[in-house]
Protein backbone atom coordinates (compact mmCIF):
# COMPACT_ATOMS: atom_id res chain seq x y z
CA UNK A 1 0.00 0.00 0.00
CA UNK A 2 1.24 3.66 -0.79
CA UNK A 3 1.17 6.58 0.68
CA UNK A 4 -0.39 9.26 -1.25
CA UNK A 5 0.59 12.43 -1.73
CA UNK A 6 0.49 15.59 -4.93
CA UNK A 7 4.50 15.77 -4.97
CA UNK A 8 7.39 13.67 -3.64
CA UNK A 9 10.86 15.82 -3.54
CA UNK A 10 14.02 13.44 -4.03
CA UNK A 11 16.77 15.19 -1.57
CA UNK A 12 16.15 17.16 1.39
CA UNK A 13 19.04 19.57 0.57
CA UNK A 14 18.68 23.56 -0.09
CA UNK A 15 17.33 22.98 -3.93
CA UNK A 16 15.10 20.31 -2.39
CA UNK A 17 14.29 21.75 0.43
CA UNK A 18 13.05 25.39 -1.41
CA UNK A 19 11.63 23.68 -3.89
CA UNK A 20 8.84 21.51 -0.86
CA UNK A 21 8.66 25.52 0.72
CA UNK A 22 7.23 27.22 -2.46
CA UNK A 23 5.42 24.13 -3.81
CA UNK A 24 3.97 23.39 -0.73
CA UNK A 25 2.85 27.37 -0.64
CA UNK A 26 1.31 26.31 -4.55
CA UNK A 27 -1.25 24.25 -2.65
CA UNK A 28 0.55 20.55 -2.94
CA UNK A 29 0.78 18.11 -0.72
CA UNK A 30 4.88 17.33 -0.71
CA UNK A 31 6.90 14.86 0.77
CA UNK A 32 10.85 15.28 0.93
CA UNK A 33 12.30 12.46 1.14
CA UNK A 34 15.78 12.61 1.99
CA UNK A 35 18.67 9.83 2.26
CA UNK A 36 20.46 10.98 5.23
CA UNK A 37 19.80 14.13 6.97
CA UNK A 38 18.66 17.73 5.51
CA UNK A 39 21.75 19.57 4.00
CA UNK A 40 23.82 16.57 4.67
CA UNK A 41 26.21 17.47 1.46
CA UNK A 42 26.38 20.21 -0.57
CA UNK A 43 24.35 21.87 0.89
CA UNK A 44 25.62 22.05 4.40
CA UNK A 45 29.25 22.40 2.72
CA UNK A 46 28.32 25.39 1.21
CA UNK A 47 30.49 28.36 0.90
CA UNK A 48 27.47 30.39 1.66
CA UNK A 49 28.36 33.01 -1.46
CA UNK A 50 25.41 35.23 -2.83
CA UNK A 51 27.06 36.20 -5.69
CA UNK A 52 25.38 38.04 -8.77
CA UNK A 53 29.37 38.26 -10.15
CA UNK A 54 30.88 36.10 -12.96
CA UNK A 55 27.64 34.28 -13.59
CA UNK A 56 27.18 32.07 -16.66
CA UNK A 57 25.34 34.07 -19.07
CA UNK A 58 22.11 31.89 -18.95
CA UNK A 59 22.50 31.93 -14.95
CA UNK A 60 22.13 35.81 -14.92
CA UNK A 61 18.87 36.42 -15.09
CA UNK A 62 18.33 33.76 -12.12
CA UNK A 63 20.91 35.14 -10.19
CA UNK A 64 19.97 38.90 -10.06
CA UNK A 65 16.00 37.87 -9.54
CA UNK A 66 17.61 35.13 -6.42
CA UNK A 67 19.47 37.97 -4.91
CA UNK A 68 16.26 40.15 -4.70
CA UNK A 69 14.70 36.97 -2.74
CA UNK A 70 17.80 36.84 -0.28
CA UNK A 71 16.77 40.06 0.64
CA UNK A 72 13.32 39.26 0.70
CA UNK A 73 14.11 36.37 3.34
CA UNK A 74 13.29 37.35 6.16
CA UNK A 75 9.42 37.56 5.10
CA UNK A 76 9.43 34.88 3.61
CA UNK A 77 10.83 32.50 5.63
CA UNK A 78 10.80 33.91 9.22
CA UNK A 79 14.41 34.10 9.29
CA UNK A 80 17.55 35.66 7.42
CA UNK A 81 19.47 32.63 6.92
CA UNK A 82 22.41 34.69 8.30
CA UNK A 83 22.69 37.02 4.93
CA UNK A 84 25.05 39.55 4.74
CA UNK A 85 24.53 42.03 1.96
CA UNK A 86 28.71 42.73 0.98
CA UNK A 87 30.10 43.76 -2.65
CA UNK A 88 31.97 40.73 -3.89
CA UNK A 89 35.14 41.95 -5.88
CA UNK A 90 37.00 39.74 -8.66
CA UNK A 91 40.71 40.88 -8.44
CA UNK A 92 42.91 41.70 -11.79
CA UNK A 93 46.20 40.26 -11.10
CA UNK A 94 47.65 41.49 -14.22
CA UNK A 95 46.88 42.44 -17.61
CA UNK A 96 46.07 39.22 -18.81
CA UNK A 97 43.22 39.59 -16.08
CA UNK A 98 42.78 43.06 -16.80
CA UNK A 99 41.61 42.30 -20.72
CA UNK A 100 39.28 39.47 -19.38
CA UNK A 101 37.40 41.54 -17.35
CA UNK A 102 37.01 44.26 -19.47
CA UNK A 103 35.65 41.69 -22.24
CA UNK A 104 33.28 40.03 -19.57
CA UNK A 105 31.75 43.56 -18.86
CA UNK A 106 31.08 44.17 -22.18
CA UNK A 107 29.79 41.05 -23.01
CA UNK A 108 27.40 41.49 -20.34
CA UNK A 109 26.39 45.51 -21.27
CA UNK A 110 25.71 44.04 -24.72
CA UNK A 111 23.10 41.89 -23.28
CA UNK A 112 22.04 44.67 -21.27
CA UNK A 113 23.04 44.00 -17.57
CA UNK A 114 24.98 46.46 -15.82
CA UNK A 115 25.30 45.01 -12.40
CA UNK A 116 28.94 44.36 -12.23
CA UNK A 117 31.37 47.37 -12.74
CA UNK A 118 34.84 47.65 -13.60
CA UNK A 119 37.23 49.21 -11.12
CA UNK A 120 40.53 50.77 -11.48
CA UNK A 121 43.78 50.23 -9.09
CA UNK A 122 43.07 52.70 -6.48
CA UNK A 123 39.21 51.93 -6.69
CA UNK A 124 39.97 47.98 -5.89
CA UNK A 125 42.53 49.36 -3.38
CA UNK A 126 40.77 51.85 -1.24
CA UNK A 127 37.62 49.15 -1.32
CA UNK A 128 39.97 45.97 -0.41
CA UNK A 129 42.65 47.94 1.53
CA UNK A 130 44.72 44.32 2.76
CA UNK A 131 45.01 43.82 -1.03
CA UNK A 132 48.45 42.79 -2.71
CA UNK A 133 50.08 45.85 -4.11
CA UNK A 134 50.36 43.81 -7.47
CA UNK A 135 46.69 43.87 -7.71
CA UNK A 136 45.68 46.44 -11.24
CA UNK A 137 42.30 46.21 -10.54
CA UNK A 138 38.81 44.77 -10.29
CA UNK A 139 34.72 44.05 -11.14
CA UNK A 140 32.53 44.13 -8.37
CA UNK A 141 28.71 43.43 -7.59
CA UNK A 142 27.88 45.75 -4.58
CA UNK A 143 24.59 44.25 -3.74
CA UNK A 144 25.78 40.82 -3.30
CA UNK A 145 26.35 39.19 0.00
CA UNK A 146 26.78 36.13 1.66
CA UNK A 147 24.70 33.99 4.20
CA UNK A 148 24.74 30.97 6.48
CA UNK A 149 24.43 27.52 5.13
CA UNK A 150 23.14 25.22 7.90
CA UNK A 151 20.61 28.70 8.92
CA UNK A 152 19.33 28.71 5.66
CA UNK A 153 18.61 25.17 5.26
CA UNK A 154 16.85 25.17 8.61
CA UNK A 155 15.38 27.78 7.58
CA UNK A 156 13.75 26.30 4.66
CA UNK A 157 13.07 23.31 6.54
CA UNK A 158 11.28 25.21 8.90
CA UNK A 159 9.43 27.15 6.53
CA UNK A 160 7.88 23.57 4.47
CA UNK A 161 6.93 22.25 7.73
CA UNK A 162 5.00 25.13 8.71
CA UNK A 163 3.35 25.11 5.28
CA UNK A 164 2.75 21.52 5.54
CA UNK A 165 5.46 19.75 4.05
CA UNK A 166 6.56 16.59 5.04
CA UNK A 167 9.95 15.19 5.51
CA UNK A 168 11.41 11.74 5.59
CA UNK A 169 15.13 11.33 6.71
CA UNK A 170 17.19 8.38 6.49
CA UNK A 171 14.83 7.44 3.49
CA UNK A 172 16.88 6.58 0.54
CA UNK A 173 15.38 5.69 -2.80
CA UNK A 174 15.68 2.01 -3.73
CA UNK A 175 13.36 2.37 -7.22
CA UNK A 176 11.04 4.45 -8.98
CA UNK A 177 8.48 3.03 -10.73
CA UNK A 178 5.72 4.88 -13.35
CA UNK A 179 1.97 3.87 -12.73
CA UNK A 180 -1.22 4.92 -13.39
CA UNK A 181 -0.94 8.42 -13.28
CA UNK A 182 1.83 8.75 -11.59
CA UNK A 183 5.29 7.40 -9.90
CA UNK A 184 5.60 4.72 -7.01
CA UNK A 185 8.49 5.62 -5.01
CA UNK A 186 9.94 2.83 -2.98
CA UNK A 187 12.25 3.67 0.00
CA UNK A 188 15.60 1.74 0.86
CA UNK A 189 12.95 0.41 4.23
CA UNK A 190 10.95 -1.02 1.61
CA UNK A 191 7.72 1.42 2.29
CA UNK A 192 6.20 3.16 -0.55
CA UNK A 193 5.08 6.61 -1.61
CA UNK A 194 3.07 7.44 -4.68
CA UNK A 195 2.40 10.76 -6.03
CA UNK A 196 1.75 12.17 -9.41
CA UNK A 197 4.69 13.97 -9.59
CA UNK A 198 8.63 14.08 -8.56
CA UNK A 199 11.55 16.77 -8.26
CA UNK A 200 14.79 15.34 -8.77
CA UNK A 201 17.02 17.27 -6.35
CA UNK A 202 19.43 14.85 -5.30
CA UNK A 203 22.80 16.58 -5.82
CA UNK A 204 25.60 14.56 -6.99
CA UNK A 205 23.40 11.48 -6.29
CA UNK A 206 20.89 13.03 -9.04
CA UNK A 207 22.16 10.97 -11.96
CA UNK A 208 21.47 7.82 -10.10
CA UNK A 209 17.84 9.19 -10.19
CA UNK A 210 17.63 10.51 -13.47
CA UNK A 211 18.84 6.50 -14.80
CA UNK A 212 16.25 5.06 -12.82
CA UNK A 213 13.40 7.51 -14.34
CA UNK A 214 14.73 6.48 -17.93
CA UNK A 215 16.78 9.95 -18.44
CA UNK A 216 20.21 10.20 -18.87
CA UNK A 217 22.69 13.31 -18.34
CA UNK A 218 26.78 13.47 -18.13
CA UNK A 219 26.41 14.48 -14.20
CA UNK A 220 29.85 14.16 -12.05
CA UNK A 221 30.73 15.27 -9.15
CA UNK A 222 33.86 16.70 -7.47
CA UNK A 223 34.65 17.37 -3.64
CA UNK A 224 34.84 21.21 -3.14
CA UNK A 225 37.40 21.65 -0.21
CA UNK A 226 37.55 25.26 1.84
CA UNK A 227 39.41 26.44 4.56
CA UNK A 228 38.82 28.48 8.15
CA UNK A 229 41.63 30.17 9.25
CA UNK A 230 42.00 31.52 13.33
CA UNK A 231 40.79 34.48 13.50
CA UNK A 232 42.18 37.66 12.56
CA UNK A 233 41.26 41.63 13.36
CA UNK A 234 38.53 42.87 10.69
CA UNK A 235 40.36 43.77 7.39
CA UNK A 236 37.67 42.74 4.81
CA UNK A 237 34.07 42.82 4.55
CA UNK A 238 33.77 42.02 0.87
CA UNK A 239 33.65 38.87 -1.06
CA UNK A 240 37.00 38.62 -2.87
CA UNK A 241 37.67 36.62 -5.65
CA UNK A 242 40.55 35.96 -8.19
CA UNK A 243 40.01 36.36 -12.01
CA UNK A 244 43.01 33.51 -13.16
CA UNK A 245 42.82 31.58 -10.43
CA UNK A 246 40.60 29.86 -8.20
CA UNK A 247 39.95 32.04 -5.31
CA UNK A 248 37.19 33.02 -3.22
CA UNK A 249 37.97 34.39 0.19
CA UNK A 250 36.05 36.12 3.18
CA UNK A 251 35.76 37.40 6.77
CA UNK A 252 33.13 36.58 8.57
CA UNK A 253 31.63 38.73 11.79
CA UNK A 254 33.96 36.56 14.40
CA UNK A 255 37.34 36.84 12.38
CA UNK A 256 37.62 33.72 11.28
CA UNK A 257 38.50 33.84 7.54
CA UNK A 258 36.93 31.11 4.28
CA UNK A 259 39.26 30.07 1.80
CA UNK A 260 37.90 28.53 -0.98
CA UNK A 261 36.69 28.59 -4.83
CA UNK A 262 37.68 26.00 -6.02
CA UNK A 263 39.97 23.15 -4.62
CA UNK A 264 38.93 19.66 -4.89
CA UNK A 265 39.68 16.52 -2.65
CA UNK A 266 38.18 13.12 -3.75
CA UNK A 267 34.32 12.05 -3.53
CA UNK A 268 33.05 8.56 -3.02
CA UNK A 269 29.29 8.47 -3.89
CA UNK A 270 29.11 4.92 -2.66
CA UNK A 271 30.38 6.22 1.34
CA UNK A 272 29.14 9.98 1.16
CA UNK A 273 32.56 10.45 2.44
CA UNK A 274 35.53 13.06 0.77
CA UNK A 275 38.82 13.19 1.38
CA UNK A 276 40.92 15.92 1.49
CA UNK A 277 43.81 17.27 -1.34
CA UNK A 278 46.46 18.84 0.87
CA UNK A 279 48.51 19.47 -1.96
CA UNK A 280 45.31 21.33 -3.54
CA UNK A 281 44.17 23.06 -0.43
CA UNK A 282 48.05 24.30 -0.27
CA UNK A 283 47.72 26.48 -3.60
CA UNK A 284 44.71 27.83 -2.40
CA UNK A 285 46.33 28.94 0.86
CA UNK A 286 49.24 30.13 -1.83
CA UNK A 287 46.69 31.92 -3.87
CA UNK A 288 45.56 33.66 -0.26
CA UNK A 289 48.23 34.29 1.02
CA UNK A 290 49.82 36.19 -2.61
CA UNK A 291 46.75 38.38 -2.98
CA UNK A 292 46.23 38.84 1.14
CA UNK A 293 49.54 39.12 2.83
CA UNK A 294 48.02 39.69 5.93
CA UNK A 295 47.72 36.27 6.30
CA UNK A 296 51.34 35.67 6.38
CA UNK A 297 51.16 34.46 10.58
CA UNK A 298 48.02 32.77 10.55
CA UNK A 299 47.22 29.40 11.12
CA UNK A 300 44.59 27.22 9.44
CA UNK A 301 42.00 25.52 11.51
CA UNK A 302 40.06 23.87 9.94
CA UNK A 303 39.16 22.23 6.26
CA UNK A 304 36.29 20.80 4.66
CA UNK A 305 34.56 19.11 1.66
CA UNK A 306 31.13 18.86 0.19
CA UNK A 307 29.98 16.59 -3.01
CA UNK A 308 28.78 18.62 -5.23
CA UNK A 309 27.21 17.86 -8.52
CA UNK A 310 28.80 19.27 -11.38
CA UNK A 311 27.82 19.62 -15.07
CA UNK A 312 30.43 19.58 -18.06
CA UNK A 313 29.00 22.97 -18.82
CA UNK A 314 29.27 23.99 -15.00
CA UNK A 315 25.73 25.34 -15.42
CA UNK A 316 22.95 23.46 -13.70
CA UNK A 317 20.51 20.97 -15.17
CA UNK A 318 16.60 22.39 -14.93
CA UNK A 319 13.76 21.77 -15.87
CA UNK A 320 11.18 18.93 -17.12
CA UNK A 321 11.91 15.09 -18.26
CA UNK A 322 11.10 15.10 -21.67
CA UNK A 323 10.50 11.31 -21.12
CA UNK A 324 9.54 10.52 -18.15
CA UNK A 325 6.05 12.76 -17.85
CA UNK A 326 5.97 14.54 -13.98
CA UNK A 327 9.31 14.27 -13.65
CA UNK A 328 11.49 17.34 -13.43
CA UNK A 329 15.21 17.54 -12.43
CA UNK A 330 16.82 20.58 -10.11
CA UNK A 331 20.37 19.65 -10.52
CA UNK A 332 24.56 19.67 -11.26
CA UNK A 333 24.77 22.96 -9.70
CA UNK A 334 28.64 23.09 -10.14
CA UNK A 335 29.56 24.25 -7.02
CA UNK A 336 27.45 27.65 -7.11
CA UNK A 337 23.84 26.93 -6.51
CA UNK A 338 23.63 28.44 -2.66
CA UNK A 339 22.81 31.74 -3.94
CA UNK A 340 19.80 30.30 -6.48
CA UNK A 341 18.23 28.28 -4.34
CA UNK A 342 15.50 30.73 -2.94
CA UNK A 343 14.63 31.31 -6.62
CA UNK A 344 15.56 27.97 -8.59
CA UNK A 345 13.04 26.04 -5.73
CA UNK A 346 10.20 28.38 -7.31
CA UNK A 347 10.76 28.14 -10.74
CA UNK A 348 10.71 23.90 -10.26
CA UNK A 349 7.84 24.23 -8.52
CA UNK A 350 6.48 25.95 -10.64
CA UNK A 351 7.11 23.43 -13.34
CA UNK A 352 5.45 20.81 -10.93
CA UNK A 353 2.28 22.61 -11.26
CA UNK A 354 1.72 23.10 -14.66
CA UNK A 355 2.76 26.31 -15.14
CA UNK A 356 6.09 27.85 -17.19
CA UNK A 357 8.90 29.04 -15.42
CA UNK A 358 9.33 32.49 -14.49
CA UNK A 359 13.01 32.78 -15.71
CA UNK A 360 14.30 31.37 -18.73
CA UNK A 361 15.26 27.79 -18.40
CA UNK A 362 16.20 26.83 -21.81
CA UNK A 363 19.53 26.58 -21.50
CA UNK A 364 19.41 24.12 -18.34
CA UNK A 365 17.09 21.68 -20.21
CA UNK A 366 17.76 18.01 -18.98
CA UNK A 367 18.51 17.34 -22.82
CA UNK A 368 21.38 19.45 -23.96
CA UNK A 369 23.72 16.72 -24.33
CA UNK A 370 21.69 15.24 -26.04
CA UNK A 371 23.16 15.21 -29.26
CA UNK A 372 20.51 16.98 -31.30
CA UNK A 373 19.74 19.26 -28.28
CA UNK A 374 21.60 21.62 -28.98
CA UNK A 375 24.02 22.15 -25.95
CA UNK A 376 27.06 23.93 -25.85
CA UNK A 377 29.31 25.28 -23.07
CA UNK A 378 27.88 29.05 -22.52
CA UNK A 379 29.79 32.08 -23.85
CA UNK A 380 31.29 34.54 -21.69
CA UNK A 381 32.14 32.95 -18.56
CA UNK A 382 34.17 33.64 -15.77
CA UNK A 383 35.92 31.11 -13.40
CA UNK A 384 33.26 30.54 -11.47
CA UNK A 385 34.11 29.81 -7.62
CA UNK A 386 31.97 27.02 -5.41
CA UNK A 387 29.70 28.30 -3.57
CA UNK B 1 57.45 1.40 4.01
CA UNK B 2 57.99 2.64 7.20
CA UNK B 3 56.51 2.24 10.76
CA UNK B 4 55.61 5.47 12.69
CA UNK B 5 55.38 5.78 16.21
CA UNK B 6 53.86 9.15 17.22
CA UNK B 7 53.02 10.58 20.54
CA UNK B 8 54.36 11.97 23.64
CA UNK B 9 57.51 11.66 24.03
CA UNK B 10 57.21 9.72 27.07
CA UNK B 11 54.49 7.11 25.73
CA UNK B 12 56.58 6.53 22.39
CA UNK B 13 59.40 6.03 24.50
CA UNK B 14 59.10 2.03 25.08
CA UNK B 15 58.76 1.58 21.64
CA UNK B 16 62.86 2.21 20.93
CA UNK B 17 63.97 -0.61 22.18
CA UNK B 18 61.34 -2.84 20.25
CA UNK B 19 61.36 -1.20 16.87
CA UNK B 20 64.65 0.31 16.70
CA UNK B 21 64.29 1.10 12.60
CA UNK B 22 60.79 2.92 13.14
CA UNK B 23 60.39 6.79 12.75
CA UNK B 24 58.89 8.43 15.83
CA UNK B 25 57.10 12.12 15.58
CA UNK B 26 57.11 13.59 19.36
CA UNK B 27 53.98 15.77 19.82
CA UNK B 28 56.34 18.20 21.12
CA UNK B 29 58.53 18.86 17.89
CA UNK B 30 56.56 17.35 15.09
CA UNK B 31 53.29 17.71 15.88
CA UNK B 32 50.42 15.71 13.27
CA UNK B 33 47.83 18.24 11.71
CA UNK B 34 46.55 15.86 9.70
CA UNK B 35 46.00 12.45 8.66
CA UNK B 36 44.59 9.72 5.89
CA UNK B 37 45.17 6.67 5.38
CA UNK B 38 48.67 5.74 4.08
CA UNK B 39 49.99 9.61 5.12
CA UNK B 40 50.50 11.50 8.10
CA UNK B 41 51.06 15.57 7.46
CA UNK B 42 53.41 16.99 10.13
CA UNK B 43 54.63 20.32 11.18
CA UNK B 44 58.02 21.16 12.20
CA UNK B 45 60.35 24.33 11.60
CA UNK B 46 57.51 26.66 10.14
CA UNK B 47 57.58 23.92 6.89
CA UNK B 48 54.94 20.88 6.59
CA UNK B 49 55.51 17.29 5.15
CA UNK B 50 54.09 14.37 4.42
CA UNK B 51 55.47 11.15 6.53
CA UNK B 52 54.29 7.67 4.60
CA UNK B 53 53.88 5.18 6.94
CA UNK B 54 53.12 1.06 6.57
CA UNK B 55 52.48 1.17 9.99
CA UNK B 56 51.51 3.40 12.46
CA UNK B 57 51.23 2.98 16.69
CA UNK B 58 49.51 6.24 17.92
CA UNK B 59 50.17 7.22 21.84
CA UNK B 60 47.81 9.16 24.08
CA UNK B 61 45.29 12.11 22.66
CA UNK B 62 45.15 11.06 19.09
CA UNK B 63 41.18 10.60 18.67
CA UNK B 64 40.50 13.01 16.14
CA UNK B 65 43.35 11.91 14.01
CA UNK B 66 42.07 8.13 14.22
CA UNK B 67 38.99 9.60 13.07
CA UNK B 68 40.48 11.21 9.96
CA UNK B 69 42.21 7.58 9.32
CA UNK B 70 39.32 6.31 9.37
CA UNK B 71 39.46 4.22 12.56
CA UNK B 72 36.16 2.61 13.52
CA UNK B 73 35.53 5.26 16.66
CA UNK B 74 33.30 5.20 19.86
CA UNK B 75 32.71 7.35 22.71
CA UNK B 76 35.80 6.86 24.22
CA UNK B 77 37.92 7.02 20.68
CA UNK B 78 38.71 4.06 18.70
CA UNK B 79 37.80 0.59 18.54
CA UNK B 80 41.07 -1.43 19.44
CA UNK B 81 41.19 -5.13 19.51
CA UNK B 82 43.28 -7.12 22.42
CA UNK B 83 46.56 -6.32 20.46
CA UNK B 84 45.78 -2.43 19.98
CA UNK B 85 44.58 -2.20 16.26
CA UNK B 86 42.20 -0.23 15.37
CA UNK B 87 39.65 -1.32 12.95
CA UNK B 88 42.44 -0.55 10.28
CA UNK B 89 44.58 -2.69 9.15
CA UNK B 90 48.41 -1.45 10.61
CA UNK B 91 47.61 1.43 12.60
CA UNK B 92 47.41 0.72 16.82
CA UNK B 93 46.09 3.07 19.15
CA UNK B 94 47.08 3.63 22.44
CA UNK B 95 45.48 5.66 25.63
CA UNK B 96 49.01 6.14 27.56
CA UNK B 97 51.89 5.03 28.07
CA UNK B 98 52.55 1.08 27.41
CA UNK B 99 53.76 -1.98 29.64
CA UNK B 100 56.10 -4.43 27.93
CA UNK B 101 53.56 -6.30 27.36
CA UNK B 102 51.59 -4.08 25.60
CA UNK B 103 54.60 -3.12 23.70
CA UNK B 104 55.11 -6.97 23.07
CA UNK B 105 51.51 -7.49 21.68
CA UNK B 106 51.92 -4.66 18.83
CA UNK B 107 54.99 -6.16 17.93
CA UNK B 108 53.82 -9.46 17.59
CA UNK B 109 50.90 -7.81 15.58
CA UNK B 110 52.98 -5.63 13.09
CA UNK B 111 55.81 -8.69 12.72
CA UNK B 112 52.75 -10.95 11.38
CA UNK B 113 50.67 -8.81 9.61
CA UNK B 114 47.51 -9.82 11.79
CA UNK B 115 44.56 -7.98 10.47
CA UNK B 116 41.98 -6.21 13.13
CA UNK B 117 39.71 -8.68 15.20
CA UNK B 118 35.92 -7.06 13.95
CA UNK B 119 34.47 -4.98 16.22
CA UNK B 120 30.60 -4.92 16.43
CA UNK B 121 29.11 -2.05 14.76
CA UNK B 122 28.02 0.66 17.30
CA UNK B 123 26.37 3.85 17.07
CA UNK B 124 28.45 6.76 16.38
CA UNK B 125 28.90 8.83 19.48
CA UNK B 126 27.13 11.86 20.43
CA UNK B 127 24.53 10.91 17.02
CA UNK B 128 22.20 13.09 18.38
CA UNK B 129 24.25 16.29 18.24
CA UNK B 130 23.20 19.32 16.02
CA UNK B 131 25.60 19.69 12.99
CA UNK B 132 27.54 22.98 13.52
CA UNK B 133 28.48 25.14 10.84
CA UNK B 134 31.99 25.37 9.53
CA UNK B 135 33.38 28.50 11.27
CA UNK B 136 31.69 26.87 14.64
CA UNK B 137 33.87 23.66 14.21
CA UNK B 138 36.69 26.21 13.66
CA UNK B 139 35.90 27.47 16.89
CA UNK B 140 36.16 24.41 18.49
CA UNK B 141 39.12 23.54 16.82
CA UNK B 142 40.87 26.70 17.95
CA UNK B 143 40.10 25.70 22.21
CA UNK B 144 42.73 24.39 23.80
CA UNK B 145 42.18 20.07 23.59
CA UNK B 146 40.42 18.95 26.42
CA UNK B 147 38.01 15.88 26.65
CA UNK B 148 34.78 17.52 26.41
CA UNK B 149 36.36 19.72 23.15
CA UNK B 150 37.75 16.26 21.38
CA UNK B 151 33.67 14.62 22.57
CA UNK B 152 31.93 17.32 20.85
CA UNK B 153 34.24 17.39 17.70
CA UNK B 154 33.40 13.32 17.54
CA UNK B 155 29.75 13.96 17.51
CA UNK B 156 30.49 16.11 14.14
CA UNK B 157 32.45 13.32 12.96
CA UNK B 158 29.63 10.60 13.57
CA UNK B 159 27.19 13.26 11.30
CA UNK B 160 28.91 14.36 8.77
CA UNK B 161 33.07 12.55 8.57
CA UNK B 162 36.29 13.03 9.91
CA UNK B 163 36.83 16.61 11.06
CA UNK B 164 40.31 18.24 9.75
CA UNK B 165 42.70 19.20 10.75
CA UNK B 166 43.88 17.55 14.01
CA UNK B 167 45.65 20.34 15.19
CA UNK B 168 46.18 24.03 13.56
CA UNK B 169 49.22 24.56 10.33
CA UNK B 170 50.43 27.87 9.58
CA UNK B 171 49.20 29.06 6.42
CA UNK B 172 52.59 30.29 5.28
CA UNK B 173 54.19 27.22 5.46
CA UNK B 174 51.06 25.22 3.48
CA UNK B 175 50.63 27.71 1.07
CA UNK B 176 55.12 26.90 0.50
CA UNK B 177 54.58 23.52 -0.44
CA UNK B 178 51.73 24.68 -3.16
CA UNK B 179 51.73 24.98 -6.58
CA UNK B 180 50.73 28.63 -8.27
CA UNK B 181 48.25 26.56 -10.66
CA UNK B 182 47.88 22.90 -10.42
CA UNK B 183 46.57 20.98 -13.21
CA UNK B 184 42.41 21.56 -12.91
CA UNK B 185 41.24 18.21 -11.02
CA UNK B 186 39.13 16.22 -13.69
CA UNK B 187 35.13 15.85 -12.60
CA UNK B 188 34.59 12.07 -11.21
CA UNK B 189 32.42 9.81 -12.71
CA UNK B 190 29.59 7.95 -11.00
CA UNK B 191 30.74 4.20 -11.80
CA UNK B 192 27.31 3.14 -11.22
CA UNK B 193 25.75 5.03 -14.40
CA UNK B 194 29.15 4.00 -16.84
Amino acid sequence: MSQETDLIVIGGGLQGLSTAFWAARGGLRVTVVERSAPGRHASGFSAGGVRTLGRALPEIPLALAALDLWYDLPALLDDDGGFVPSAQVRVAENDADTRSLRERVATIAARGWTHEVLLDEAEVKALLPAVAPHVVGGLVCRRDGFADPMRTIRAFLRAGIRAGVSVCVGAGVAGLDRVQGGWNVTLEGGSRLRAPRIVNAAGAWSGRIARMVGDDFPLGFNALMMMFTAPLPPFITQVALATGRPLSFKQVASGHVMIGGGPKGVADLDTGLATLDVTRLAASARTALELFPVLKDVDILHAWAGIEAIMPDEIPVIGRSSRAEGVVHLCGFSGHGFALSPLTGRIVADLALGREAACPIAAFSPDRFVPDGGGSRPAGTLLQPAG
Amino acid sequence: MTCVIAGDPEGIAPFRACFPQARYLAATGQPIWHGEPGRLWVQSAGQVRAVPFAQLVLVGEARLLCAALGCRMEEAGPATDANHQTSRQGIFFLRARPDAAAVALVAAAIARGLPPVAVRERPGPNGSMMRLEPVAVAMLLEQPETGARDGELLGQVALTGPVAFCKPVKLAALAAIGAERPAPYPIQMDPEGA
